[in-house]
């Protein structure tokens, strides 16, 4: 009867263990999930003041502050303010998403220092994240620098910064592989600084200030309830998105793959299909041994495999870039080469464009120095047909 | 002495005949050689195909009298596209694209000679928009262009007019300009920029 029981004690002891496998989930990159943004949701802009001194800036979307700007921007959706309900309960909403986010284990965690996100290759790939809680060193900040960066793949993007986020001016950041502005955040401790001309994507929560320098696309939430905003020249769209699942804690499907995945050793490579076929743009001679291509268009991913040779065919070369131009260098001396283009995903190689001969030869000289003093060769040819123009008629 | 004259007489009337009939072949047949060069670069462009296999070989252009064998040219030591070794053929950048395929097939042609006389391309500026070139290839078939526009450059790096994937492209060169004798080399370069027909 004793032993009976020992059994059935011990039994039951492993059901429960089992049951703790395939209940609950391991954590790994892909268990950031999205919080909650409540009344926040339909910001564009949401401020303790708000500041824009020309105009030319739009936000699709609500727009929030107590102090006003000189010059009001456009405003495609709702301007609340102090004795506001919604101000107020959007302001309580951000810092519950805010904590929410603070709350989550990080999946990756960046070596102490300030970090460009753009150039990075130990959390992956240079330049591509897939989802998952990105976190910096210990008071370190991060920035992305002129290469941008690709988030790719579908799922939750969280980078919590442990310092100041910075973009450079032209950086861009690209969703791709059916990730979402609505799964995007960003949650630096100290003041978000966005440069000139850049695009940028997702809610920003960042009671320190956000500047966002001039002309930039950013379709997200500036969100500093508390703090400043700053616009110049920019358009801000707060993104519709459907409300946030349940967290896949109780989801068996999400059990089973995040348990493949702990247990599978290298996870799959997420990507998104290549449908764009890059065309050569231009080209220049930089030098003897040296020639520059650029080439086109942006269509999602801004990495690419250049190959190149001499004849049409035969790619002996091969080089990856990020971004639209290269300088192929060391060259065979003043000799043209065939270069072709292809989208690169970091998972696999696209269609190539169709080859061109870049580094053509500079223009022949077909003349010949005339000669004086020789036969007037000119002269006699000249009589000859005139001669046989003549009798022709 | 009477019956002696007579007899000179025809004789030197015969005499004249024979020449006078001899000098009107000699006229219809020269006038039959120049009417004919024409007519040949004419009668070769029968049958003309989109698509090519072989090399060029034969570059007629009707509107100019221009009916060359093609040399095949390269790249100078100084980085210059080469030209035909001399004034009456001209040269096809073998390192790029071949007539007829996605690209831009270059010809180069010379303008004059040593002594001054015309080159292949001496009228090449005559070639006028909508004027046809062809290209016959080592297969025996005919490819059509048709001229887009010509345009004057400074001697150097072109990269467009090498450079291009968008369709078939055929550019002829040539020079122009004034004789720089302090660099050897006429002051201009003319390219003909001239279309695959569709």
């Amino acid at each position: 009867m004793k032993i009976l029981n020992k059994m059935k004690f011990i039994f039951i002891s492993l059901l429960i263990i089992i049951l703790q496998f395939i209940f609950i989930p391991t954590p790994n990159a892909y268990a950031a999930t999205t919080p909650s943004l409540g009344q926040a949701a339909s910001f564009g802009i949401l401020s303790g003041t708000y500041t824009n001194t020309v105009g030319g800036t739009t936000i699709n979307g609500d727009l929030g502050y107590t102090t006003g700007p000189a010059t009001a921007p456009t405003v495609n959706g709702t301007t609340y303010s102090p004795p506001s309900t919604k101000y107020s309960t959007a302001g309580t909403d951000q810092g519950s998403a805010l904590a929410n986010l603070n709350g989550q284990a990080c999946t990756f965690t960046f070596a102490n220092g300030a970090i460009d996100l753009a150039t990075d290759t130990t959390h992956g790939p240079i330049g591509v994240y897939t989802p998952g809680v990105y976190c910096t060193g210990a008071s370190s900040a991060a920035s992305i620098g002129a290469g941008g960066i690709t988030l790719n793949g579908s799922g939750t993007y969280i980078f919590k910064v442990n310092g100041a986020l910075t973009t450079v001016a032209n950086s861009v950041v690209t969703l791709a592989g059916g990730a979402s502005a609505c799964d995007v955040f960003w949650a630096p401790t100290a003041a978000t600084t966005l440069g000139a001309n850049s695009t940028f994507v997702g809610t920003n929560i960042d009671a320190s200030g956000i500047t966002i320098g001039s002309t930039i696309t950013w379709t997200g939430r500036a969100l500093a309830f508390g703090g400043t905003v700053s616009t110049t020249t920019d358009t801000i769209t707060a993104p519709t998105c459907p409300l946030p699942t349940a967290t896949p804690t109780t989801s068996s499907s999400s059990t089973t793959s995040s348990s493949s995945n702990s247990t599978g050793g290298v996870p799959p490579c997420i990507a998104p299909a290549i449908t764009t076929v890059p065309m050569i743009l231009s080209s220049t001679r930089i030098s003897p041994t040296s020639i520059s291509i650029n080439w086109g268009p942006f269509a999602g991913i801004n990495t690419f495999t250049v190959q190149y040779g001499l004849t049409n065919g035969n790619w002996i070369y091969n080089t990856n870039v990020t971004g639209f131009s290269t300088t192929l260098n060391a060259l065979p001396t003043n000799q043209p080469i065939w270069v072709q283009v292809a989208a690169n995903n970091n998972c696999a190689i696209g269609t190539y464009g169709t080859a061109m001969l870049v580094g053509g030869p500079s223009l022949p000289n077909t003349g010949l120095a005339p000669q004086q003093n020789v036969v007037p060769w000119n002269f006699l040819s000249l009589f000859l047909s005139s001669f046989l123009k003549l009798i022709n008629e | 002495m009477k019956i002696i004259s007579k007899n000179i007489y025809k004789i030197r009337v015969g005499l004249l005949l024979f020449l006078i009939t001899l000098a009107l072949f000699s006229i219809l047949f020269l006038s039959h050689l120049i009417h004919s060069i024409p007519k040949r670069a004419a009668s070769q462009i029968d049958k003309v195909s989109r698509t090519s296999s072989g090399l060029p070989v034969r570059l007629l252009i009707p509107a100019i009298n221009v009916n060359a064998d093609i040399q095949y040219v390269g790249v100078t030591a100084n980085g210059a596209m080469e030209v035909p070794n001399n004034i009456v053929d001209v040269g096809w950048f073998k390192l790029g694209s071949r007539p007829g395929e996605i690209g831009s097939a270059v010809i180069s042609g010379h303008l004059d000679g040593k002594n001054g006389e015309a080159g292949v391309f001496a009228n090449l500026d005559k070639l006028k928009t909508g004027e046809k070139i062809y290209i016959k290839d080592s297969k025996g078939t005919l490819q059509a262009f048709v001229v887009k526009e010509s345009r004057i450059f400074n001697p150097g790096y072109v990269d467009k007019i090498f450079s291009k994937n968008d369709s078939a492209h055929l550019n002829l060169i040539t020079c122009d300009g004034v004789w720089n004798k302090a660099q050897n080399s006429y002051s201009k370069r003319l390219v003909v920029f001239a279309d695959i027909t569709q």
